[in-house]
């Protein structure tokens, strides 16, 4: 039990008392990822400095777990001795951080000006209706993720959508089904089952 | 706006027509204003970097740059053509307040300001253009999760200044702009509930009605309220505080940004703490004790019941001891020894161990000839080094606290803070020393001697002082390796602290007093003086800022309700201030020094005092175990009470007077820089007497008469004179040799004072106790973990056979190795439990319970 996280917030079963620490939200929240941790002491090794510092490690740390947890948030502010909501500030800015995980396969449609008059929001319905999630959120078994962003920089090939690192052009709502469709078959053949459902087999 | 940007050249410009002589480098809108131009603004604020956000302030150049500028943050250059009500500017502020309000939520004629808003000012100003925009305004919940602040975000305009305020003044950034676009708002780290200072600086910089004071809701309209400008009664820094209410109920506390000492700032205390004006446990009449028990009494009864064994006392000629407080004001505290020492013809009048009284009177009177400070609050802003000794300015002094940020923040101002308690203002310190609970003395001694050694040229003004070549000898043995030992600090750092000092052009040492923070403040405060003397600087370029627990600390003194000292700063040995003092008072006058507040404690258990006089104190509760305070009041044959609350003390009186207190109260004080202010009633007519009143309608009852209003105002005029001046540093003392003490077995036991929660005045106060519970004992994470304790677990704090049981608080805030326990916390009295002495420092053993 000692070494569980000791904090005001994020114990659970501990009793809420009133009032205030006063502290300002400054409290160190659950671990942080041992591997994230070690990359920004790192970047903070080689590169002497300041808050200029701030985005730098946030790509770090995204691009180390996905997304950027609020321990790592709270790590990286104790780091360059900035507010936390300093840090919550930029990271909610910039719509390329995310502070929840992301998903496997990640669609982003292009909703810029050259996709949107291709009709671009078709690809979004299609794929709405065939995994049942709105853009901005994850599917369920955490496989797909939506997104609508602003021009990805294909305008000859709109309506474009990106998957991950993938562009895909010239794309009717037909298509992005089918995009979709292989992805899942995709996934199936790849799973491999829990333990669990192996003993109930 | 950085000093450094202002050239101090005067240039010409024109003004709508008129010919201007101003300073280069100024911003505009200073300048305007400065001319007596109305200029707009809603982000700006006179506290702050210029951030040129609501664009109102616009005003045209007619220069060879024409166009509209922000007068905000335009500087100004030579030759400027301006014109501030041009039709251009006029219209764009229209359209600029029309986009203002496309995203603001009109509730106008329900919103909470009542009427105040600087928006809705505007609006009837300027009027709005005709055509409608359309607009799809992003819906946003407010914010009701804290218990003092609910923030509105529809009605936000965001102009920043509580996220400023929060930031640049405060040094908290406890709240920030989050989002992009139409979501954008104002929030807290990761929308957690608000868990701040309380300082309530973002509600009163908001121009608008989107940030607003829970406890300060009213129906009554802003223009319908009485306003009352004060003193705020809490610590030394003597804020000024406007205080609005309506037919005798408190309504609301501001501050207004135009008045000295604090331009506006406030802290929880002065901001909340006011409820307990309203409180319904006041005491509302006299009680006198009757077949053992207190019983309600009219006046006349009790009052005559005190003259009659005053009369006995005196019959008998047995001693009388007076008890005052530094809360009262200059006036009830003259009236106070004057009463003791003419009236009663007791020379046993004092004011207790309250912090600040022993920096005073032991360390700035000895070393200096008088007891006050040598620096100002506005030195201590113009300083570029400011060394902070003995506590954290943050907990007891917060508008302190914040003019070092500012300083820091907005002039560059460098940070040595030495001190054992730790309080949040470490992150903005350039050197930050975690001393040795109680070495702050020998570590300030280290540094003079290091100081000594580096910059001999600055013995030039000493060598000649009485006492120097005793003394540097005596100095010597503060080697830096000594002193590290001694005070846990490298001593690299010591001599880094020292040649901080040595660069400095000007500087303050300041020296936070407190009841519970440990170490010897007089000895503290006369090391810092001779540490600034030696400096090489000129007397007005170094100081030493003792800052006081309580309000008038410095003025009581003055006044001279102390058993050393008469009124004017006159010891009380002192015999042509005696003979002085007999014309005046026309009688006889006691020849002094009387006794102190231990020394009479300790007679009155030896049952040797007829007459024990107790004013705004409750040393059964508050004062430290050596002061027995349970055996003397017993042992008095006869106990006065003066008090606003059926104090733990009070319980054992003879009789009880009540008393008004902090705002309810008319006088004066004198702040920790020497300044008098004026403290006004904001609830009148009074329901209860001050407690000079007392005094005079006392001395009536024994024959004589003490002077009141004019009179009075005229017989201080004789003997004292506002604000100090200074005063050259008077002898050397030998200091005594560097002591390694013991290493700490257990933790350091924290009962010194809280930002919420610093005596027994604030334990009155239910809001300030919703802020800072006082059944909780508080520890660091890292010690919580060793100690397998987690949040709200029950823990036991033991020293010797003394035990506390508490719930534990994990907060990060607190210093590793330290629990910090809340003034009488659990049965109201942990502080009589638990605090052995003055300046003592205690290590105490805690486990779960």
């Amino acid at each position: 039990m000692s070494d569980r996280p000791l904090h005001e917030s994020g114990d659970p079963s501990a009793e809420v008392l009133p009032g205030s620490t006063g502290s300002c939200g400054l409290l160190t929240a659950e671990p942080v990822d041992p591997l994230v941790g070690s990359r920004i002491d790192a970047y903070l090794a080689r590169h002497p400095g300041g808050a200029e510092r701030l985005i730098p490690l946030l790509h770090l740390a995204q691009a180390t777990l996905g997304y950027l947890p609020v321990a790592v948030q709270e790590q990286i502010a104790a780091r360059l001795g900035l507010p936390l909501v300093q840090i919550h500030g930029v990271v909610s800015f910039y719509h390329f951080f995310n502070t929840t995980p992301r998903a496997k396969y990640q669609l982003k449609v292009c909703m810029g000006t050259a996709c949107f008059v291709r009709r671009a929001q078709a690809l979004t319905e299609a794929i709405r209706q065939v995994l049942g999630v709105d853009p901005g959120s994850v599917t369920k078994d955490g496989l797909f993720g939506l997104d609508e962003v602003r021009c990805l920089g294909s305008c000859g090939m709109a309506p474009v959508l990106t998957l991950d690192d993938d562009t895909h052009g010239n794309l009717t709502p037909g298509d992005a089904r089918k995009l979709v469709f292989g992805l899942q078959a995709r996934a199936r053949r790849q799973r491999v089952p829990e333990p669990s459902e192996r003993v109930d087999e | 706006m950085r000093d450094a940007d202002v050239t101090h050249e005067t240039t010409t410009i024109t003004v709508n027509g008129e010919p201007a002589e101003v300073l280069e480098g100024v911003m505009l809108l200073e300048v305007l204003r400065g001319l007596g131009v109305e200029v707009p603004t809603l982000c700006h604020d006179e506290r702050l970097t210029p951030y040129g956000g609501c664009r109102l302030c616009v005003v045209a150049r007619r220069d060879a740059q024409e166009g509209l500028v922000p007068a905000c943050a335009t500087p100004v250059q030579r030759g400027m053509v301006i014109e501030t009500d041009a039709p251009e500017v006029i219209e764009s502020r229209r359209q600029q307040l029309q986009l203002l309000t496309l995203d603001h939520r009109m509730d106008c004629p329900v919103c909470e300001t009542r009427g105040d808003c600087r928006l809705q000012d505007l609006i009837s100003l300027y009027g709005l253009p005709d055509e409608q925009l359309p607009f799809d305004r992003k819906s946003m919940p407010r914010d009701e999760r804290s218990p003092m602040i609910v923030q509105d975000p529809e009605k936000c305009v965001l102009c920043g200044r509580c996220v400023r305020i929060c930031d640049e003044v405060q040094g908290e950034a406890a709240i920030g702009i989050v989002d992009r676009g139409l979501a954008t708002r104002v929030a807290t780290p990761m929308d957690r509930p608000l868990d701040c200072e309380f300082c309530g600086q973002c509600v009163n910089a908001c121009p608008v009605g989107a940030l607003v004071a829970r406890p300060y809701l009213s129906d009554v309209p802003v223009w319908q309220r009485e306003v009352v400008v004060t003193t705020c009664s809490y610590c030394s820094c003597g804020c000024q505080v406007t205080v609005e209410s309506h037919e005798g109920k408190l309504l609301r506390v501001t501050s207004n940004p135009e008045e000295q000492p604090n331009h506006g700032k406030l802290c929880a205390k002065g901001w909340l703490g006011w409820d307990l004006l309203e409180e319904p446990e006041r005491l509302e009449g006299p009680l006198l004790r009757r077949k053992g028990r207190l019983v309600r009494v009219e006046w006349d009864e009790a009052l005559d019941a005190v003259a009659c064994a005053l009369r006995d006392a005196r019959s008998a000629s047995r001693p009388v001891v007076g008890v005052g407080s530094s809360r009262l004001t200059c006036e009830d505290a003259y009236l106070m020894q004057r009463f003791l020492r003419s009236v009663v013809g007791s020379p046993h009048v004092d004011v207790g161990p309250i912090g600040g009284v022993s920096a005073l009177v032991e360390g700035m009177g000895e070393i200096n000839g008088v007891p006050h400070s040598t620096a100002t609050l506005t030195d201590l802003a113009q300083a570029d080094v400011a060394l902070v000794l003995r506590g954290d300015p943050t907990r007891t002094h917060p508008l302190v606290k914040t003019e070092l940020v500012q300083g820091i923040r907005q002039r560059g101002q460098k940070l040595i803070l030495a001190h054992a308690i730790s309080g949040g203002l470490e992150r903005h310190a350039q050197l930050y020393l975690p001393l040795e609970p109680g070495t702050d003395d020998m570590f300030v001694n280290g540094v003079t001697a290091e100081l000594l050694k580096l910059g001999p040229a600055a013995l030039q003004s000493c060598v000649d002082v009485p006492g120097f070549s005793d003394w540097a000898s005596s100095i010597g043995d503060y080697t830096p390796e000594v002193v590290a030992a001694c005070t846990g600090i490298p001593a690299e750092q010591i001599t880094q602290a020292a040649r901080m000092l040595l660069e400095a052009r000007k500087t303050v040492a300041v020296v936070v007093t407190g009841l519970g923070i440990p170490g010897d403040e007089a000895r503290v405060t006369r090391a810092a003086v001779r540490l600034m003397s030696l400096l090489g600087l000129a007397e007005a370029d170094r100081g030493v800022l003792v800052l006081g627990e309580n309000t008038n600390v410095q003025g009581v003194l003055d006044v001279g309700l102390h058993a050393g000292l008469f009124p004017g700063h006159r010891t009380a040995t002192d015999q042509s201030a005696r003979q002085e003092l007999q014309q005046l008072w026309g009688g006889e006058v006691p020849a002094g020094p009387g006794w102190s507040a231990k020394e009479a404690f300790s007679r009155c258990s030896r049952g040797e005092v007829q007459l024990l006089h107790i004013v705004g104190q409750d040393p059964m509760a508050a004062w430290p175990l050596s002061f027995q305070a349970r055996k003397a009041i017993d042992g008095a044959a006869f106990v006065v009470v003066q008090d606003a609350f059926l104090t733990k003390t009070a319980r054992h009186a003879d009789v009880v007077l009540p008393v008004r207190i902090l705002g309810d109260r008319d006088g004066t004080v004198v702040g920790a820089d020497g300044v008098r202010r004026i403290l006004r009633a904001v609830r009148t007519p009074p329901r209860l007497p001050q407690d000079g009143d007392l005094f005079v309608e006392l001395a009536r009852r024994l024959g004589t008469t003490l002077p009141q209003g004019e009179e009075l105002q005229r017989e201080l005029a004789q003997l004292l004179l506002w604000p100090h001046g200074r005063v050259p540093l008077r002898r050397f003392d030998v200091v005594s040799p560097p002591i390694r003490h013991p290493a700490w077995s257990g933790m350091l036991l924290d009962v010194s004072p809280q930002l919420f929660h610093s005596g027994s005045i604030t334990r009155r106060s239910r809001r300030l106790q919703e802020l800072a519970p006082t059944l909780v004992v508080r520890l660091c994470p890292d010690d919580a973990r060793d100690l397998a304790v987690r949040n709200g677990d029950p823990v036991r704090v033991s020293a010797g056979e003394r035990e506390l049981m508490l719930r534990a608080r994990v907060d990060a805030t607190v210093r590793k190795g330290t629990v910090v326990v809340p003034w009488q916390g659990s049965a109201g009295d942990s502080n009589s439990m638990l605090m052995v002495d003055v300046g003592a420092s205690l290590a105490v053993n805690v486990r779960r319970s």
